[in-house]
């Protein structure tokens, strides 16, 4: 076990732990949302579970995020075995981004997505929008993660 | 056998219903009362337990007024303790028993035994009328469907009559209404037939057009979807037949699983019919959805998660050699961006052509060439001809947006308004690069579907005997919520591309308001 080790797991800590919490944290503000719109409306359950639905994702993607890290780390070791300090270093850097922005992007999702739900309840028609508005914050979470792809695939194949 | 229910009585049987459950409440209100502050009895126990010379007194009281030293000089038992209160039963062998300082509480003519019963028996009562009742909707449901059709008829019609102008009396009235353009003749043979005398007249631009979608059987399927935005103002491109094909594409690249895609296919062919005529378009786009993720799931090799680019029994080693591939992945969801960024500027041309002129289109154009030209710039190896082409197209391009952005202003106003434009170039830029999440969404998906296969194959050699078990629901449930979770994000995700980049880069605005026409609909209805 060296530093490099360390670091590395550390990001991957960070970038399951954090876009998970941010999932989290955004999905139980769209079902509050949903339980408050209920109250007026109760037809619409339908869309309000889907947009509460939304911030899932970010969980996900630190999670495949995870999966592709942790895969190159094992080959890395079965052929070198050990990580040097570069590797570690971009590790973590690829955990840091995925999971801050994975956190704050999920978080917002929910807000904009219990707005929504909010508005489907009081009688406007807006649930095409808010699903497209929803997903304006969640695009840096897929940027992440597809940086977090490139990052591994270039320790992998360097 | 009860009579059926007649309309004469529906209002009385309301009523009923609702004292009935009025009565169960309070029924449930006792019970849980009587529970709380001296548990679960019937009075039945009393009575037998008084017929063996054991009699009950019920107390309750503030915790002060209760002396500890009662406890041993009494047969008492503590039955609640609140935080101020306490309630407690003294047990004595003669009919006059001891007197406490502390006022008894008759006891309860009905145990909660005996409530459990009385709100059982009330619930049958209420089954007997919501059953009548049931059996009345369905008997009068074409009667009612039939009088919501004529009361609706009956508003629309004051609706309308609330904007006609009345002149001496109402003897004159007059409506104004629209109707599209292909209903003119029936519509004037009517009126005239019916001696009505009225004119017609283009809508001018300024007016607020109603909007009737005009698309050919496939690309009307995307009508739903499109209409999720909004509709196009009148003088407008439908852009609904532009981006269908787009969407269909980027759905199935986003969810990028042929076995995914084959289920939905197989589901829609098997239940399609059950979900009724009505929802027979959704049906069928939901149907060429699937066949696109049958088709980007073959194209990257991916079936309920296997890699099958890789030989199938060593995809648990390692798939590091399907980079390759997802690297075209990537390249190919930039592609399609760029196609459909220069695409939806090619229709903003159209629509510049047909509304003002071309010589308002040709800085449309000008931007199709930098995008290009930068495009083959930064593709191509240093020192090409390729490389000189994309150089030439992009300079060509920026000087077309320097010197026809505003073909009605002088040169320097066009060249001053030319540098902003060109600062969009960013936003250009930013859109290209929206589409990554084409490549991210589908490589997540077949990720995470990797990864229950993974997981559910440690199940399954766990053990022997419940592992296959486990094994088989562990999948159904894991590729279940993955499909329904990758299924969401494939279906908003091109939506955003669609509404947000496409719409933009196409020069669409929105806003129109659909051509409702007022018309009978007890008519119509048949069933």
């Amino acid at each position: 076990m060296n530093t490099a080790m360390i670091l590395a797991y550390t990001g991957i800590g960070l970038m399951i732990g954090l876009s998970g919490i941010g999932s989290a944290i955004g999905v139980s503000i769209g079902g509050r949302a949903t339980l408050g719109a209920l109250k007026k409306n109760e037809d619409a359950f339908g869309s309000y579970m889907l947009l509460s639905a939304l911030p899932g994702t970010q969980g996900l993607y630190g999670f495949a995020g995870f999966f592709i890290v942790n895969n190159a780390i094992l080959a890395i070791i079965k052929e070198t075995g050990s990580l040097n300090a570069f590797q570690g270093s971009s590790i973590f850097a690829a955990g840091l981004a995925l999971g801050l922005v994975g956190l704050m992007s999920g978080i917002k999702q929910g807000e904009v997505s219990a707005q929504g739900i909010e508005g489907i309840g009081s009688g406007y028609d807006v649930f095409g929008k808010t699903m497209v508005l929803a997903v304006f914050p969640e695009l840096y979470a897929i940027v992440a993660f597809a940086a977090t792809f490139l990052i591994s695939a270039g320790l992998t194949n360097g | 056998m009860i009579p059926h229910l007649k309309v004469l009585d529906l209002k009385d049987t309301l009523v009923q219903l609702d004292q009935l459950k009025k009565e169960k409440k309070s029924l449930e209100n006792e019970k849980q009362e009587l529970e709380t502050r001296w548990g679960h009895f019937s009075s039945q126990q009393i009575e037998q337990l008084q017929q063996w010379n054991l009699y009950l007194q019920l107390y309750q009281c503030k915790k002060s007024r209760f002396k500890s030293s009662w406890k041993e000089e009494y047969a008492i038992e503590v039955l609640d303790e609140g935080n101020d209160k306490i309630c407690f039963a003294l047990i004595h062998e003669e009919e006059e028993g001891p007197q406490l300082p502390v006022p008894a509480i008759p006891l309860p003519v009905r145990g909660p035994v005996e409530l459990e019963k009385a709100l059982s028996d009330q619930d049958k009562r209420i089954a007997v009328i919501e059953d009548r009742l049931e059996e009345f909707a369905y008997r009068k449901l074409g009667d009612l469907r039939y009088t919501y059709a004529v009361l609706n008829d009956r508003y629309e019609l004051k609706a309308t009559g609330q904007q006609k102008h009345s002149w001496h009396n109402g003897s004159m009235n007059m409506v104004e209404a629209w109707i599209p353009k292909a209903e003119e003749e029936e519509t004037s043979a009517a009126l005239n037939e019916a001696g009505i005398y009225f004119e017609t007249e283009q809508p001018v631009p300024e007016e607020k057009t109603p909007i009737l979608l005009r698309n050919k059987k496939v690309s009307s399927l995307f009508e739903p979807i499109g209409s999720l935005f909004s509709l196009p103002e009148y003088t407008e491109l439908d852009l609904t037949p532009f981006f269908a094909p787009f969407f269909l594409m980027f759905f199935g690249f986003c969810l990028g699983d042929a076995g995914y895609g084959l289920v939905l296919l197989l589901a829609l062919l098997l239940f399609g019919k059950k979900l009724g005529p009505e929802n027979k378009g959704i049906v069928r786009l939901a149907q060429l959805l699937g066949l696109s993720t049958v088709a980007f799931g073959i194209l990257t090799g991916t079936v309920f998660g296997v890699n099958l680019i890789q030989n199938p029994p060593s995809w648990l080693e390692g798939y590091n050699s399907f980079m390759l591939v997802e690297d075209q992945l990537f390249n190919l969801a930039l592609a399609f961006g760029g196609v459909q960024i220069i695409f939806g500027l090619v229709i903003k041309m159209v629509n510049q052509k047909l509304q003002y002129g071309w010589i308002y289109t040709v800085s449309t154009g000008g931007w199709i060439l930098l995008i290009i030209g930068l495009g083959l710039v930064g593709g191509s190896a240093p020192e090409t001809m390729i490389k000189k082409i994309g150089a030439g197209s992009s300079l060509l391009g920026a000087g077309l947006i320097l010197f026809f952005n505003d073909p009605k202003a002088n040169i320097l106003v066009r060249i001053g308004k030319g540098l902003w434009e060109l600062y969009g170039i960013t936003g250009v830029f930013g859109d290209l690069l929206s589409y990554i999440r084409l490549f991210a969404l589908g490589l997540s998906s077949a990720i995470l579907g990797l990864v229950i296969n993974s997981i559910g194959l440690s199940i399954l050699e766990s053990n022997p005997y419940l592992g296959p078990v486990f094994f088989v629901i562990f999948l159904i449930i894991g590729h279940g919520l993955n499909f329904f979770i990758a299924g969401l994000g494939a279906f908003v995700h091109p939506m955003r591309l669609t509404f947000v980049e496409f719409y933009k880069n196409a020069g669409f605005t929105g806003g129109g308001m659909a051509y409702k026409p007022f018309k009978k609909h007890y008519k119509n209805d048949k069933s």
